[in-house]
């Protein structure tokens, strides 16, 4: 299972949604058996997913399904606190990893949502570098489950915040994708993330970057944004010299669309599912 | 009598005719050719301009030096830099670096302004990245 991250340490950048539209469509339209796990606190894509409207209905599915989940005390938040407490277990999580734990969101694609109490985790004493197991033993404890299907990809939304769990993510991710907005905080966040990421986590992962919600000029990226671009290149070339496997798409961006919130409730426009062909092209690309 | 004159007015006129046709062809001709030579001028690089504007990868180069130059000795410098170039030179300099100054809605006071502006949005974004011409560039 191939597991692709989407971060940026700048909230606001649009990490959900690029999560969320990548991901359902490399389920829908590549045909690609997709995990999707909501590790933010903010519950955005997960509350995208119960607010999203299937052939003109919402989801209520997933209202009983989660009912069912936070009854059984089946959430991510329950497998964090027992591999905290287990980490060196072979099987560290106190349930079962099931059908009641993923929720299948509709054909290919199956979601692992948030709970809002996962904000307040961070406030518990917990060793950073003991949780750094936490993803991998969860993603195997998903392979291994009966009733799931064997997953292709793996497309994490993580918190802007950098916490335990986005490092564990980190850790096991073979690519982190890392969308900016063309302004000066979204651009400066790539270098503190490559920087920052570069001596706590080894192996590094693959990175790659580009510009996400620009308003397009005669079809290009207007000239203000190619100057952001232009210096996040140089950071990128910078740490590339020094090994860091780091791409920058700076012939590709996904423009502003009116519609894109709309997007994430109701299906993927036939002009943004263009965009996200192209970002998928690339992240196989860049993965090898 | 008065059919022969008659007949003569009208060859008269028909002879004029035939000049001003002639004339019209001829001022159709050297319209096309003016036309022709307009347009092949048009796609000729301009003489003046690649003479004496560097190329992009050299203003690129300019960008990174004025950078750290700005770095060092802050935005008194790059009003230095606005004052010494033709405008001419500083349109060529902003669009070869992508930098949104229109040289046209601005003085040089204000361009210089604008420049310290990106200046210093770059160094933000590249922190202590910033380093010697020919490396971090793709």
């Amino acid at each position: 299972m191939k597991v692709i991250a989407t971060l940026n340490f700048k909230g606001g950048v649009g990490k959900t949604t690029v999560t969320w539209l990548l991901a359902r469509y490399a389920a829908q339209k590549e045909g690609k058996k997709v995990l999707v796990i909501d590790a933010d606190p903010q519950m955005s894509l997960t509350t995208a997913v119960t607010i999203e409207q299937e052939n003109g209905l919402p989801d209520v599915r997933f209202d009983d399904w989660q009912k069912e989940s936070l009854r059984d005390e089946k959430t991510i938040l329950r497998a964090l606190k027992d591999y905290a407490a287990n980490p060196g277990k072979a099987v560290p999580f106190g349930f079962n990893v099931d059908s009641h734990f993923i929720y299948q969101r509709a054909g290919n694609l199956y979601l692992l949502p948030s709970v809002e109490e996962l904000y307040w985790f961070g406030l518990e004493p917990v060793d950073t570098q003991s949780l750094r197991g936490f993803v991998p033993a969860l993603l195997h404890a998903i392979d291994e489950a009966q009733g799931l299907p064997k997953f292709e990809y793996c497309f994490v939304d993580c918190p802007p915040a950098f916490n335990a769990l986005s490092f564990s993510v980190v850790c096991c991710t073979d690519l982190v994708v890392i969308p900016v907005n063309a302004d000066v905080f979204a651009s400066k966040g790539v270098r503190i993330m490559l920087r920052g990421l570069k001596p706590r986590v080894k192996p590094l992962p693959k990175f790659c970057v580009f510009v996400n919600d620009v308003r397009p000029y005669r079809g290009n990226l207007p000239a203000f944004a190619r100057r952001y671009l232009d210096d996040v290149t140089y950071v990128c070339q910078v740490e590339r010299d020094v090994g860091v496997q780091v791409e920058v798409l700076r012939d590709f961006f996904v423009p502003t669309r009116a519609g894109i919130r709309d997007a994430m409730i109701h299906t993927l426009p036939a002009d943004l599912e263009e965009y996200f062909a192209g970002l998928w092209k690339r992240v196989k690309k860049t993965l090898g | 009598m008065v059919k022969s004159e008659r007949s003569s007015k009208l060859t008269k006129i028909l002879k004029q005719l035939d000049k001003v046709s002639e004339m019209l062809m001829q001022t159709r001709q050297s319209l096309a050719s003016e036309i022709e030579a307009t347009r092949s001028q048009k796609h000729k690089p301009c003489s003046h301009q690649a003479s004496t504007f560097p190329p992009d990868t050299d203003l690129r180069e300019d960008y990174e030096k004025l950078l750290r130059v700005y770095a060092k000795d802050g935005p008194q410098r790059v009003q230095e830099f606005v004052r010494q170039h033709t405008v001419s030179h500083l349109q060529m300099f902003f669009r070869a670096n992508n930098l949104p100054i229109d040289v046209k809605k601005h003085r040089k006071e204000e361009m210089a302004r604008l420049l310290a502006g990106h200046l210093a949005q770059s160094l933000s974004i590249r922190g202590d990245t910033t380093r010697e011409p020919g490396v971090g560039q793709s």
